[in-house]
């Protein structure tokens, strides 16, 4: 969604005296109306307090301001220039170039831009003269006739009788005093000044004699009050989160062309609706001003901001639901501890779904097929494989009841009984031990996973491949070392050609993980061990992420490599603060414990919290350091050994300086590499509006569409051509240093490689390269007419497009 | 259909269709696919509503899916960035 982002982007802005002149200008939706939309026709009328329609000119916008600047002593003409034309383009932004600006609008803009880009005093003088003027005007105009019952009158001037809608969809009586109490209680405003501005903006509505006053109205007249007293903390304090009229119709009645992964509906919009204004109030009031406007510059990319009241993401165990049933705070109903395969997994899924509720991002499960073992003795092939089939179909359909969103969801599976759950005792059906261990339940165990993948295999009921949940096939040490496993590599390894989902998970020596978005991996500590005899405890979460844009510090270190260092460590400091500022907020909300919002996450049923805040990690993603080395050394990683060795250096120096971070301030950071989907874009765009000249050189993609972006985390160039074994061997070299989760992805396009071919592949990968996760990504066309589905990326569907009937041709 | 049916269809769905009657027949402009058929009379007379639109599809109705970064999704609501990196993607010939 643009229009609300560069609501949220104009946010924070430094008001008196900013400390050093901004690197840019805050108008990105406007600028990226430009860029990306079709050529748009500005608008070249405008529409007079009289009805009357002239030329827009912006010269007289900038006369205007230098006029207002000259009355503060400024005598900058190019700025004044500059800024009436960001004035048009917020104009036009918030128009959409659909309809005429009038003057007001025109002037409230002016004010708008003035106030945000820092020239308060500017503005002062220009919202004074504006009121001067429209103080004439009035005398000039006589009485008018008041509409029937909007504003009244009195003879006595103090008793208005006007009436508000207000916030809660109620008209309540004008009240002076309300202001008043508001602005001492919201903002901290002192009695007499609160009194004061109260007083004037009663006097202002009367003088304007508004039609129809609404609570949000008087509270910019409030606010613009609060500006020309020069109490910018007070407005910041003061202000209202919201959208435009204008956005929230298009919201409620247009596709979201930035995402069409967020499906059209009436709950996707509440969604859309409550992240705007969640996204806002993030950047105004959880995180400080620097850390928020190094978001909005895009130093950094804060993620999921529309979800600041929750956790990232998070690694679940199954023994969880197995030993303490379905029992949530505020459900309807409270589930025992299973006794049936089938109930244990309608409960997973239902926890899921209630997890997703409490998440940013996704929630992914471990060993699933593990921990389902003791419940499925004495099934037949059949009854396992309709289970598997169940709960694949499960979590690919959740979307239905929650407005199309899927649940981002991953099962970690694995062939062996890994290492350090052999020897913990099972939990079963009702909850209780079966005196076995799960080292005894591997016949069951495999049994299940085959099942799983043959699922896959499958597709969905057109042959498509299974959004979600992902399937995280782990490749450890012990695998190789369990019968069966050539047959059952054999076959995730043709879900891998066939559908492309099997992601390989490799544990290489001691290490073990829960996969899942973020591919949190965790090393094996003497806690953890504690943790797995205890396996309902494994419950993990990264409390944030906070990805840098790499390129932009070798912009700013001009090629000076110390600089570049320095960069770096100023902006981890950022990320530091970010996490900070994310985890007191989030602990405020935890402390609410069962009467606050976060009370599924504060229950302590084995006697910690569900969310284990101690436990929690910090993840800093790096974005585009194949720009970030080109930049700096002129050649992109896979150019040179020299180049290739200097992206390496990059992020050894980051993985140290985070960890010196976390002992300095007791958080676990862990880097990844983030996924990015729309933060590489995000980053490439702004860099290439503030710094185009560097930008433009290493930009990937084509700047003339608009489809730019940099190269994800410490991917090598996408587009190089390169044996794909070599390319798993270079990438997996950063990958020791990204402790939360690496992956290296092989694009297939339309070719079909064999099972066996993708075996040998993924077992080289395993031995011969330090390489922590690969994926083999086919690409597929579905038609909607026919519900064939094809291989690779094809502009029509052949079977439909075949069909021809007598006297009907196409014409070409 | 009735060539009347048709064109009050036509009418009363034109954000998509365009239509003028020549050559014995109707064109048909289907905006969306950016396509274009042309219908003879006795074509119109023998078929429904359904065939003749998806004549005007012809096939071009799809989607498009593969991995966008973590996760498989529909191609057609990427961003430009992604967009822009779908086209630059190597392939890998795994053998
Ligand atoms: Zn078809």
């Amino acid at each position: 969604m643009n229009p609300p982002d560069a609501e949220m982007i104009a946010k924070g802005q430094p008001s008196q005296d900013p400390p050093e002149a901004p690197r840019f200008l805050m108008v990105e939706s406007a600028k990226d109306k430009q860029i990306n939309a079709d050529p748009l026709m500005p608008f070249n009328v405008v529409q007079k307090r009289s009805g009357e329609i002239v030329n827009f000119d912006r010269r007289k916008i900038a006369e205007a301001i230098f006029k207002a600047a000259q009355a503060v002593g400024g005598a900058d003409h190019l700025l004044a220039e500059a800024l009436a034309e960001q004035v048009e383009l917020l104009l036009h932004s918030a128009k959409g170039g659909q309809h005429l600006p009038n003057v007001e609008e025109i002037q409230d803009a002016v004010e708008k831009i003035l106030i945000e880009r820092g020239h308060a005093k500017t503005a002062k003088a220009f919202i004074l003269y504006r009121d001067q003027r429209s103080k004439v005007r009035r005398q000039n105009f006589n009485i008018r006739q008041v509409q029937m019952g909007e504003v009244v009158r009195d003879n006595d001037a103090t008793d208005l009788a006007l009436f508000i809608q207000t916030s809660e969809d109620n008209v309540a009586q004008w009240d002076r005093e309300k202001i008043v109490k508001a602005l001492k209680k919201e903002a901290g405003v002192a009695e007499d000044t609160a009194q004061k501005i109260a007083a004037e903006v009663e006097q202002q509505i009367l003088d304007a004699k508004v039609k129809r006053l609404t609570s949000s109205l008087v509270r910019e007249l409030v606010d613009a009050k609060l500006i020309e007293y020069g109490l910018e903390e007070a407005r910041k304090r003061h202000s209202r989160l919201g959208m435009p009229l204008y956005d929230v119709e298009k919201v409620l009645t247009d596709r979201n062309r930035e995402n069409a992964n967020i499906p059209h509906n009436p709950e996707a919009t509440n969604m859309t609706l409550a992240e705007t204004i969640n996204k806002q109030f993030a950047l105004a009031r959880v995180f400080s001003t620097d850390v928020a406007d190094a978001h909005s510059r895009g130093d950094i990319h804060l993620h999921d901001l529309g979800f600041i009241n929750r956790p990232y993401c998070s690694g679940q165990s199954l023994e969880y639901v197995k030993k303490f049933g379905l029992s949530l705070p505020n459900a309807l109903s409270i589930a025992k501890p299973a006794k049936h395969p089938d109930t244990l997994l309608a409960h997973m899924v239902k926890m899921s779904a209630a997890l997703q509720g409490h998440f940013a991002g996704a929630i992914g499960w471990d060993a699933v097929n593990v921990f389902f073992a003791p419940f499925l003795v004495g099934m037949s092939d059949r009854e396992i494989s309709q289970l598997a089939q169940m709960m694949i179909f499960e979590y690919s359909q959740q979307s239905v009841a929650r407005g199309g969103q899927a649940i981002f969801s991953d099962l970690n599976i694995y062939w062996e009984t890994p290492k350090h759950f052999e020897n913990v005792p099972a939990i079963g059906p009702g909850g209780e031990y079966t005196g076995k261990k799960y080292g005894d339940y591997l016949k069951e165990s495999q049994r299940f996973a085959w099942a799983l993948f043959e699922v896959y295999k499958g597709g969905d009921g057109t042959g498509r491949p299974f959004f979600f949940p992902k399937p995280q096939a782990h490749i450890t040490e012990k695998f190789f070392l369990t019968p069966g496993h050539q047959e059952y590599l054999e076959l995730i390894c043709s879900v891998a050609a066939d559908k492309g989902n099997t992601y390989f998970v490799f544990d290489r020596g001691e290490t073990a993980k829960i996969s899942e978005c973020c591919r949190l991996a965790f090393k094996l500590d003497d806690r953890d061990l504690m943790d797995a005899n205890t396996p309902w405890k494994m419950r993990y979460s990264a409390l944030q992420n906070i990805t840098v844009n790499l390129p932009r510090i070798a912009y700013l270190a001009k090629g000076d490599t110390n600089q570049l260092y320095k960069k770096i460590d100023e902006f981890l400091h950022l990320t530091v603060k970010g996490h900070q500022q994310k985890r007191k907020f989030i602990e405020k909300l935890m402390n609410l414990k069962d009467q606050g919002p976060l009370a599924l996450l504060a229950m302590e049923k084995d006697g910690e919290p569900y969310l284990r805040m101690g436990r929690v990690t910090f993840l800093i993603g790096m974005l585009g350091l194949n720009e970030m080395v080109q930049h700096h050394m002129g050649q992109e990683m896979h150019e040179s050994e020299e180049a290739y060795k200097f992206g390496l250096k990059m992020i050894a120096y980051m993985h140290l300086k985070i960890k010196e971070l976390a002992k300095e301030y007791g958080m676990k950071f862990v880097l990844e590499q983030t996924p990015a989907e729309s933060t590489a874009f995000r980053f490439a765009k702004l860099d290439m509006q503030q710094f185009t000249k560097d930008a433009e050189k290493v930009v990937k993609g084509s700047a003339k569409d608009g489809t730019v972006y940099y190269t994800n985390s410490t991917y090598l160039n996408v587009a190089y051509q390169m044996n794909p074994i070599d390319r798993v061997k270079q990438e997996g070299k950063f990958h020791d240093m990204i402790e939360a989760g690496a992956l290296t992805h092989i694009w297939l396009a339309d070719s079909h490689p064999r099972a066996s071919s993708i075996a040998n592949f993924v077992v080289k990968s395993f031995r011969q390269t330090r390489n922590a996760q690969i994926a083999f990504s086919p690409e597929f066309t579905t038609c909607n007419s026919c519900g064939k589905v094809y291989r690779g990326l094809k502009d029509e569907c052949p079977n439909c497009s075949r069909k021809t009937y007598e006297g009907i041709k196409r014409i070409k | 259909m009735e060539l009347q049916e048709l064109k009050d269809k036509l009418t009363s769905e034109k954000q998509s269709f365009e239509f003028n009657e020549e050559d014995g027949g109707i064109y048909i402009r289907n905006k969306r696919y950016d396509t274009k058929i042309h219908a003879s009379y006795e074509a119109v007379e023998k078929h429904d509503w359904n065939t003749i639109k998806a004549q005007t599809v012809a096939g071009r109705d799809v989607n498009h899916i593969t991995r966008v970064t973590g996760y498989f999704t529909i191609v057609e609501g990427w961003n430009k960035g992604k967009i822009g990196e779908l086209r630059d993607r190597y392939k890998s010939q795994v053998k």
